[in-house]
This record gives C-alpha cells, structure tokens and sequence, in this order.
C-alpha cells in the first residue's frame, strides 16, 4: 500500500509544474549570489573601469557553459547560451576609448548600427532576448526554479551592464529631450500671440517646424489690438489717441538667443501692413514694426481734412505692445513692487 | 522586482495637474478594483504598479487663457468696437466649468489643427516619459513601462511615442529607440490616434508608425503588446475607428456595458473586468486575477450589462423572459386553473419585479 502511494506521489509530481517553480515577474534578485550583477561588478571592477565589456561579456559566456545548473540539451539553456555568443559577437573588437568625447562618438556609432534590445530586463512583455532564440516567461515558470533563477540573475546581469554602458548615450538623448521641450515652452510663453485664426493659418502656411525646433516665422493676420497714436505735424502740440490698430497681414521672424539654453528666450522682429480704426476720423493706413516682445512702433496716414487723399498730410506715429505678455510680465512686477512699498510704508510708519 | 511604471495620458476637457489622483481618477479607480482580487489583498497594487500621470492640458490653457486677456482687454479698451464685437465669442474662453466648445471640442481642434500647440503637447509628454525612464535607469538599472491612455490622449500618445522611438535626438544616436529599447504595453481606451493622424515631417500615419507590438530590437514596433477598449455606443473612436489586419499580440475588445451616462469616461471603461483584467495582469502577473475570479467577475450576476443610471434596463431585461413564459402558459385554451394560476404568477411578478 505505502509503495503504491509512493509511486502515485511521484507520477504526480512527474506530471505537475515542478513544485519550486517560481513567478517570474514576481522573482527578486539576490545581490549576494554570483552571478548578480551586484557581484559581477566586483569581480570585473577592473575590465568595467576600463570600459571593457568585450572582455566582460566573454568572462560570463564561459561561466555560463560550465554553469551546473544546465543540461546543454535543454531548450532554454540553447536559447540562453546563444543570446550570451550574441552579445559577446556584439562586443567582439569594440573597446570604448577613455577620453569623454572620444567615448561620445564610439557609443554613438555602436548604438547606430548594432542593437541591444534583446538583453533588456525585466523582459518586455515577458520575452525575453529576440527570435529565433525568445524564452518566455510562461517557458520560465514551467522549469525548475534553479534553472529559472540561473536565468533571470544572468540576463538581469547582461541588462544592467548595458544599462551601465549606454548610460551616457541615455543622458545625451534625454538631455535633447529636454532641450526640445524646452525650445517649445520658451516658443509658446515668449513668442508674439496668435488670435485662432491665425494660428490655423500658421499651422496650415508655415507647418509645424521639427519636434526639436520650432518654427522661426509666423504669419499675421488680421490681428486686432489696441494702440496709440501720436501727431507728428506740430512737435508743441504732441496729442495721443487711443486707436484700434488691425494688423491686416505681416509676418514675424524670431531669433533664438541662445538655442542651446532656451530659457535665454526668443527675440524677434516683424512687419505688419495695418488699419488704424477710430471714432475722430476716417480709418488711416500704415504698417508697424514689431520689435521683441514690447516695441512695437509705426506710422500710419489718415485723411484727416477729408479729401480723399491719404497721404497728403503728416503721418501718425503709433505704438502698441502685447497684451498677453505685457500683464505677464508687468503686472507681477507691479504688484511686487506695491507690496515692497506697502510693507516699507507699514515698517515705517509712527508707533502708536 | 522593480515596479512596472504606468504612464497615464488624460484625453479631451479641462484637467488638473491632479487629475489621476482624484477619487473617480484612473489611479484610485485601479486601486478599489484590484481589491476585488486576492492577490491584491496581499500586494497591494501600488507596491507594483507606479503610475505616472502626465498633464498637457495646460498648454491649451494658456491658448485660451491668452484669447481671454485678449478678448476681454479689447471688449474694454477698443475706442471703435469693432473688435470688441469681433473678440466677444473669445471673453469666456479660459473658463473650466460648463464650457464645452472651450475645454473639449478646442483641445480637439488646436492638437489636429495647430501645429504649434501640438508640437508643444507632445514634446512635453516625450519629455516626461523619457526623464522618468531615464531616472528609473539610474535607480533600478532598467525601465519596464507601459502607457494607459484615453480618447485624444491615445493620438497624444501614438505621435510621442513614435518621435520619442525615432528621432534622432540633437543629431544622435536614439538610446531609446525600440532597436535599444522598448515599452511592455500599450492600453488605448477610446482610441483616436487614426481620427487625429497628421502628416507632419516627422511623424507617420497610425497604421505606419512604430507604435504597435512587435519583437524585441524590431525597428518598426515599439511594444509587446497593444490593447485596444472601445464602447459600442462611444461616439468618440467611431469615425476612422482603429482596426489594424494582421497585428500579433493586439487585442480589440468592445465593451457592451452601461454603468453611467458618460459611457466614454475613462473610468467607466476601467470598471469592466474585460478592460481592468488584461490590465491587471499585464502591469504585475498573468496570477494577479486566477481564472477563478476572471469568470466570478464577468458574470452577469457581478457586472450586469446595464446598472446605475440603467438599471432599470436591466430589470426590464430580467422581466421579458419571466413575462413570455407566463405568456407561454396561455397560448390556447387555458383551464381556469391555469389561468388563475398564471396570473396570479404575473400579478407577483408585476408587483417585485426584481
């Protein structure tokens, strides 16, 4: 009876998920073994110092042949063994050179031409390496866990390795990433505003520059705004006059002034064709100059004595400014500059 | 094992820098759901799953915010009016509440129509993602991420995600290019990225570009898998719907539920176990939700086709059959009995329907 029990027992366990079996997306790398990266690092110290990864990935493909764990007829340690000469292939005759810029171009045209992605750990998706040697994470949970953790800690360790290797390329992309975006926020905070219409226009007209700059022209269009004009005809008698200027058509061209370091901002000039709108007279005809993003300055005619003819009397001198950017910029001055007087006029004031 | 990073990408409307944190958001939503399952109970689902929310909504903000100062400043300072009139559609721009042209069909307009505005967006979501790949690469030596996103924010993610895979950023190789490296998975939720596809330099047509699944090192694909969720009576995703042919590892699933009346919210999505289960065990492990509680959870009894706001569609769906089979009892000539009996049956039936 206890045989038959016996015997059951093991048909079963033959025939189950081996009973270690591990998750492994639930799996944890233990830092102390061998073959974790933790210590791969200190026993290659001096090949990794010396940016010798050749030398590294070598040193791990043979461990890997005379690994215990592995019968080299199991699938999965064919598939592992190949993606190991894969990455040593990879490596075979590429040494980093020490100087930082040397480095730079080196990875550059590494990265351009051959690919790491096979090795990247967690597994994608649960797959790892790439066709035709992909071992999942399904294939993993069904071998013995010695097996599987012989797996994961390995390919955790090519993982990390190349992260440590790529790193600088890493900073370089992400680093023009962010200047990228940066650019954009600079181009949409400083650059001069756009009425809707305009900006479907622009995006129709102009386009959309690159994801990494932004374009330096914009088109005006019937841009509405409110300015003030000015009679040049007699100095001594100088009177101002709130208008409406429409700004019929112009175009802006912008100028970065650091395009290394957006943050520098933009500056710009333009020429707008304009119509100068108000309730004293006929509308007058002009163009104004756009210079940054607060001159703006132009001179425009109206027939002011009714006949006819536009220009046949001195011109107007007009201004106009921003107003988006005008209250961003000024009115937290203002009202930083009204609390310091505020708080000196508290400070100073007499005791009761 | 180092946590799976979410990026959640918010669609249409006006948004919150806190938008995914809120108590009907999708992170809080995730949350109470992943409750329901026992492997939860015991690994809760933020100590696997780190969600990072991205908010672009604020560049459309300053779009309108600044047609508002505009509008408002002319309304108050044009001597002839004229503009003022022309700008007046314009005051009420930047306002969040009841708003709909200005938070919803704007953000649609401005991403599809304004090159500027949604070159902007999508620099700022590639800058996001790719700052916190970066930052987890220093951390845990490697980046395991996956992007859940919603309505405009599907094509806000397909157009970040193929220039952030193939650009050649200041002129350099891509060390984040899908030959380097690539994401888990891709969860799309009212997708619009074919409604919204553009043709600008850079960028490729939904179909073309490199998001979709594929092998590892693969240069044309830049995940593993791609989950596509649309509601059957979402208007959203209709027109220029996503229907790739011959994609591996993408998955189409059309939902039939009805739980509230915005059926295109993100949440009322989330709430389905076909949507919030592939999730689930993709983001930590095909264990999270056993087979077990998978059917406990799609059946009928647990998550009927109509509730909330439909329940009582649901209780008239219940009745029908209840009512055909007193009927059927009649069909001929029913004995007094009979007839006494089925409507006495129906007469229960009518007064506790449920």
């Amino acid at each position: 009876m206890r045989r038959a029990v016996g015997w059951l027992v093991l048909a079963a366990l033959a025939h189950a998920t081996p009973a270690l079996a591990l998750d492994p997306n639930d799996w944890e790398a233990d830092s102390t073994d061998a073959r974790s990266y933790e210590q791969v690092r200190i026993r290659y110290r001096e090949p990794l110092a010396a940016l010798d990864y050749a030398k590294v990935f070598r040193a791990l493909a043979r461990d890997l042949e005379t690994a215990p764990v592995w019968n080299h007829d199991d699938a999965i340690y064919q598939r592992l063994a190949a993606s190991s000469g894969r990455l040593v292939q990879l490596f075979d005759g590429f040494q980093l050179p020490a100087d930082v810029s040397g480095r730079a171009v080196t990875l550059d045209s590494f990265l351009t031409v051959r690919s790491t992605g096979a090795f990247q750990f967690p597994c994608p998706g649960g797959e790892c390496f790439k066709p035709p040697d992909v071992v999942t994470y399904d294939e993993l949970a069904l071998i013995d866990s010695v097996k599987s953790e012989d797996f994961l800690q390995r390919v955790r360790t090519y993982s990390r390795l190349l992260t440590d290797f790529k790193r600088p390329a890493v900073r370089r992309t992400v680093g023009s990433i962010q200047l990228a975006r940066d650019r954009w926020a600079t181009f949409i905070d400083e650059a001069r505003s756009q009425y809707p219409w305009e900006v479907l226009l622009n995006g129709w007209i102009i386009g959309s520059g690159t994801i990494e700059r932004p374009p330096m022209r914009q088109l005006v269009l019937a841009h509405p705004t409110v300015a003030v004009e000015m009679t040049t005809e007699d100095i001594q008698e100088l009177r101002a006059k709130e208008t409406l200027a429409i700004e019929a058509i112009g175009l802006i061209a912008y100028r970065w002034r650091n395009a290394s370091a957006p943050g520098a901002g933009l500056s710009w000039w333009g020429l707008s064709a304009i119509a100068s709108i108000r309730e004293d007279m006929r509308p007058g005809v002009g163009a104004l100059l756009h210079y940054g993003r607060m001159v703006t300055l132009g001179v425009t005619w109206h027939d002011d004595d009714r006949d006819d003819a536009w220009f046949d009397r001195p011109p107007y001198v007009i201004a106009s400014f921003d107003l988006f950017q005008l209250a961003k910029v000024k009115i937290p001055a203002y009202r930083s500059k009204l609390a310091t007087l505020e708080a000196l006029a508290a400070s100073s004031s007499p005791s009761r | 094992m180092p946590k799976h990073t979410l990026f959640l990408i918010h669609g249409i409307g006006a948004h919150g820098v806190n938008w995914a944190e809120q108590l009907d958001g999708p992170i809080e939503s995730l949350k109470r759901i992943s409750e329901r399952y026992a492997y939860f109970q015991i690994k809760p689902l933020t100590t696997r799953v780190d969600f990072v929310p991205i908010h672009y909504d604020a560049i459309f903000q300053t779009a309108t915010q600044r047609w508002q100062n505009d509008a408002q400043f002319l309304q108050e300072h044009d001597p002839s009016g004229l503009a003022a009139g022309l700008t007046e559609w314009m005051t009420n721009a930047a306002a969040t509440e009841r708003n709909f042209w200005w938070t919803n069909v704007c953000d649609l307009v401005l991403y599809r129509l304004s090159t500027i505005y949604r070159q902007a967006v999508r620099s700022h979501v590639i800058a996001t993602i790719a700052e916190k790949i970066e930052a987890l690469m220093d951390q845990d030596g490697s980046a395991t991420c996956s992007v859940l996103a919603h309505s405009m924010g599907t094509a806000v993610a397909h157009d970040s995600l193929h220039l952030l895979g193939t650009v050649r950023w200041g002129g350099a190789a891509n060390a984040l290019d899908p030959r380097q490296w690539r994401f888990g998975h891709l969860f799309m939720v009212a997708n619009t990225s074919r409604l919204l596809q553009t043709q600008d330099a850079q960028m490729k047509r939904a179909y073309e570009s490199i998001v979709r699944p594929g092998p590892n090192e693969d240069p044309g694909s830049y995940c593993k898998t791609y989950w596509n969720f649309r509601h059957e009576a979402d208007v959203v995703p209709f027109p220029r719907a996503f229907a790739p042919v011959g994609w591996s590892n993408y998955t189409n699933v059309l939902l039939h539920h009805y739980h509230d009346v915005s059926i295109h919210n993100l949440t009322h999505h989330l709430i389905n176990p076909r949507v919030h289960i592939p999730i689930l065990r993709k983001l930590v492990t095909p264990r999270a939700v056993t087979p077990e509680e998978e059917i406990r959870e799609v059946n009928e009894d647990r998550f009927p086709q109509f509730a909330g706001p439909f329940e009582r569609v649901e209780l008239l769906k219940r009745l029908g059959p209840r009512l055909k089979t007193i009927q059927n009892q009649l069909i001929g000539e029913p004995t007094p009995a009979q007839l006494a009996r089925s409507l006495s049956e129906f007469w229960a039936l009518i007064a506790n329907p449920a």
